[in-house]
């Protein structure tokens, strides 16, 4: 058993994370409550449970890939929040399978989302200017509805160009 | 290393994980009867992509256990040793990943080793498929190499993958790693400015974080870029871009949007497409590739000539140069001569390329281009009548010479007027045609050209498609392979034909199958679009996936300039019209149409159709050629 965070952890578990592997075996950490492992800041006790539960079934030998697969699918679900800091944690540790795993994760939720969607998902202010949306797309295949865009979105910057020249003149 | 001490916890750990590899023998992989004997390569060809046979440069070899977790390594041979400078007892149980390292105590990957090949090689192992690559990697001493690997699965008794060998030939990498630029990432920070770390070591700092922070801004920007942005397709990319500023900011770096654009069309498309990006930037190029805003037709003089002239010749493009080979000639005479058109030079100018030796004359013929600088021509009308032999030509090569390929296996049967086309580069695919007796077929061969006996896989043929000749094959998704038009059998008639089929040729039973196509309705048209049935026209694949439609011999009054678009990957693909402005040609074919770096498509042939005059070309630009300033 090792000491890490005041608490104890079997010893093949934790060292299943690289960086913690390389701390132990260079500097012998772990071995007593006084000396124990520092995690990195990122690596909070929740965070820290979760990233044990998934080393435990990993570093277990003889477990097949479905078997890893299955567990990978269900360990997976989790709101955003929780996965970001996973993802933050793990990637500290240098737990690279991991990282890709709610990597991959985070990058299937942001897919076909439009922008306010993925806003709302990962719970993102909208602090983009009204410039920076309003990029035209120019139109070569006869789109109408693109035309239509375009068209509004011109009189959308003309608008606020001219706000704009208002405010700096007040 | 500092892992590696001679205390029991060591040992102890070593031992429990690699209990396999004392025993060698049962290990020690003898590549020579797996690959064959090298000597008997001699004859001359050897398209190889990395020179894995050649007997002058020793091989280096790491078997794994896949059955661990991470994939630890169980054996290395000498060559490995000596070349990387890590002994077998400091590696053993430890995932190859350390070779990206620049310095054994280095805790992340060196910023120059490419991170969408790294993310290539966790796919291929998640997928239990073959990985061919190149890498670079480091001796235990820093100096960086050039690693061309190879990793291929072993399979046990019950079928489970129990190991992976990975074969490597390293060069040095001539790269100067003090005047170079990184991709680098800043590290993750509430505030607009952050310092910026030196990353000669590799390492990154990890600065305090404000815990109030939530979701995914608290994740570094490497962690973004490199694992999740470089995930998605460049679309999905623009969505989350327009979410937030920071993520704004992440989009508009460079190697992000390099990243993704090859992730989204693959390396050797996005590898072509490199020249471009100079002037343009990758995300402007994604762009325009997407939404076609910058199309347009272009007249281009070149001087030189192609003589003595010639009708029915087959050229290609291989980076900026256009080859051409053979053609009919006055009085049907077939011509077995090869000219070249370097577009990168200052005045470009048709220049008779000497070989030492070519194939027979020829016209109705294929040639297509492979990986680089090579070319591969199939079939064709020649002297005595059709063709099926295969030639190859390293254009690059001090002294370029056509070499005959033999291909094993049950040969095509000899043809005029197919088509062909590559995949992945290295797989040559031909398809229907002429014989000798005036009939038309519909078999597809597939020609393996990286292997050391290449051997002709036929692909079994079925009702559909139907016989045709002058049809077009244009490869999109990397191994899917679209069949537009062509003069086809219907019934007791021969039609020019208007329907598409698609095949997948990495399926475990490839067919082909008929695309039902619809045409766009907009709004205020009545009627479907659908391109007018057509032969002999120019079919090209765009990067992301769609083909562009043009040209050929079309029954009725229709214009051969009119450019038809279709998303063959879409879940109800329908035609759409390009309307392109500038000066079209009045006439385009297929077999002296080239596609240039993937956005510029060159058609050779003067204006009345008839004449085949080389000194004028008319190219449809698919994206910005001049200095564009992103807003």
């Amino acid at each position: 058993m090792l000491f890490c965070l005041f608490q104890q952890v079997e010893e093949e578990v934790v060292m299943f994370c690289p960086m913690i592997c390389r701390e132990v075996l260079q500097t012998g950490i772990g071995s007593s409550k006084n000396y124990a492992i520092k995690l990195p800041q990122r690596v909070n006790p929740a965070v820290l449970g979760l990233i044990l539960d998934y080393c435990r079934l990993h570093q277990v030998r003889g477990r097949s890939n479905k078997e890893r697969k299955t567990f990978d699918e269900k360990f997976i679900r989790l709101d955003t929040k929780k996965l970001c800091e996973l993802t933050s944690g793990a990637d500290s540790l240098q737990l690279r399978p991991f990282v890709d795993l709610t990597s991959r994760t985070l990058a299937r939720m942001i897919v076909g989302k439009t922008p306010e969607e993925i806003r709302d998902t990962f719970h993102l202010s909208d602090d983009l200017t009204e410039e920076e949306k309003l990029e035209p797309l120019r139109n070569r295949t006869d789109d109408p509805r693109i035309r239509l865009l375009n068209r509004l979105y011109a009189r959308k910057r003309r608008i606020e160009s001219k706000r704009n020249i208002k405010d700096c003149r007040d | 290393m500092g892992m590696l001490r001679d205390d029991d916890s060591e040992d102890r750990r070593r031992t429990k994980r690699i209990k396999c590899a004392t025993d060698d023998d049962e290990y020690d992989y003898d590549y020579d009867h797996e690959f064959g004997d090298v000597e008997e390569s001699g004859s001359g060809f050897s398209l190889t992509l990395g020179d894995f046979f050649n007997p002058m440069i020793p091989t280096s070899i790491v078997v794994s256990d896949a059955m661990e977790p991470d994939f630890p390594i169980i054996y290395v041979n000498k060559v490995f040793e000596s070349i990387t400078g890590y002994r077998a007892d400091e590696v053993l149980g430890r995932n190859c990943r350390f070779l990206q390292y620049r310095d054994p105590r280095a805790q992340r990957r060196h910023p120059l080793v490419d991170p969408v090949c790294v993310s290539e090689i966790r796919r291929c192992l998640d997928e239990d498929i073959d990985f061919q690559g190149e890498l670079l990697n480091f001796r235990k001493d820093g100096t960086p190499l050039v690693n061309r690997l190879r990793l291929a699965p072993i399979h046990g008794d019950d079928g489970m993958v129990t190991h992976v060998i990975g074969i490597q030939v390293f060069t040095e990498a001539k790269i100067d790693l003090n005047s170079v630029s990184y991709p680098v990432f800043k590290e993750t920070s509430c505030k607009k400015q952050c310092d910026q770390d030196t990353p000669k070591t590799g390492e990154m700092k990890y600065t305090e974080e404000n815990q109030e922070i939530c979701g995914i801004l608290q994740l570094s920007d490497e962690v973004m870029a490199q694992n999740i942005l470089s995930r998605l397709m460049p679309r999905d990319v623009a969505s989350i871009g327009s979410a937030c500023t920071r993520i704004r900011q992440l989009t508009k770096n460079e190697h992000v949007r390099k990243m993704v654009c090859q992730n989204a069309w693959g390396r050797d498309v996005t590898g072509a497409l490199e020249h471009m990006t100079t002037k343009l930037g990758w995300g402007r190029l994604a762009r325009e590739l997407t939404t076609l805003e910058a199309v347009c037709w272009k007249k281009l003089r070149v001087g030189g000539a192609v003589e003595p002239s010639r009708c029915n010749f087959s050229a290609c493009a291989a980076g900026n140069r256009l080859v051409l080979f053979g053609g009919e000639g006055v009085n049907m005479q077939p011509m077995d001569d090869t000219f070249v058109l370097n577009l990168g030079a200052a005045n470009p100018e048709w220049r008779q390329v000497s070989v030492k030796s070519a194939p027979p004359g020829r016209w109705g013929h294929t040639l297509t281009c492979l990986n680089g600088s090579w070319l591969v021509i199939f079939g064709g009308c020649g002297k005595q009548g059709l063709l099926n032999d295969v030639f190859v030509l390293d254009l690059d090569a001090k002294q370029p010479t056509w070499i005959e390929v033999f291909g094993g296996g049950g040969l095509p049967p000899p043809r005029s007027w197919h088509s062909s086309c590559t995949i992945e580069g290295s797989k040559l695919v031909v398809s229907g045609g002429c014989t000798d007796a005036g009939v038309l077929l519909n078999d597809t061969f597939l020609l393996d050209l990286t292997m050391e006996k290449p051997m002709w896989r036929e692909i079994p043929t079925s009702p559909i498609p139907p016989s045709r000749l002058g049809h077009s094959l244009s490869v999109y998704g990397r191994t899917k392979i679209l069949m537009f038009g062509g003069l086809a059998n219907s019934g007791h008639l021969r039609l020019r034909s208007s329907e598409a089929y698609t095949i997948d040729v990495m399926d475990e039973k490839p067919e082909w199958r008929l695309l039902e196509c619809n045409g766009f309705t907009g709004v205020g048209t009545q009627s479907a679009v659908v391109p007018p049935p057509r032969l002999d026209h120019v079919a090209m694949s765009m990067p992301c996936g769609r083909v562009i439609i043009f040209g050929g011999s079309i029954a009725g009054l229709h214009s051969p300039s009119q450019v038809f678009l279709l998303d063959p990957a879409e879940e109800k693909p329908s035609w759409r019209i390009l309307n392109v402005p500038g000066q079209p040609p009045k006439f385009a074919w297929g077999h002296s149409t080239c596609v240039v770096g993937g956005t510029r498509v060159l058609v050779l042939g003067g204006h009345t159709g008839e004449e085949w005059v080389l000194s004028e070309l008319h190219e449809l630009c698919l994206a910005s050629k001049q200095d564009v300033v992103e807003p």
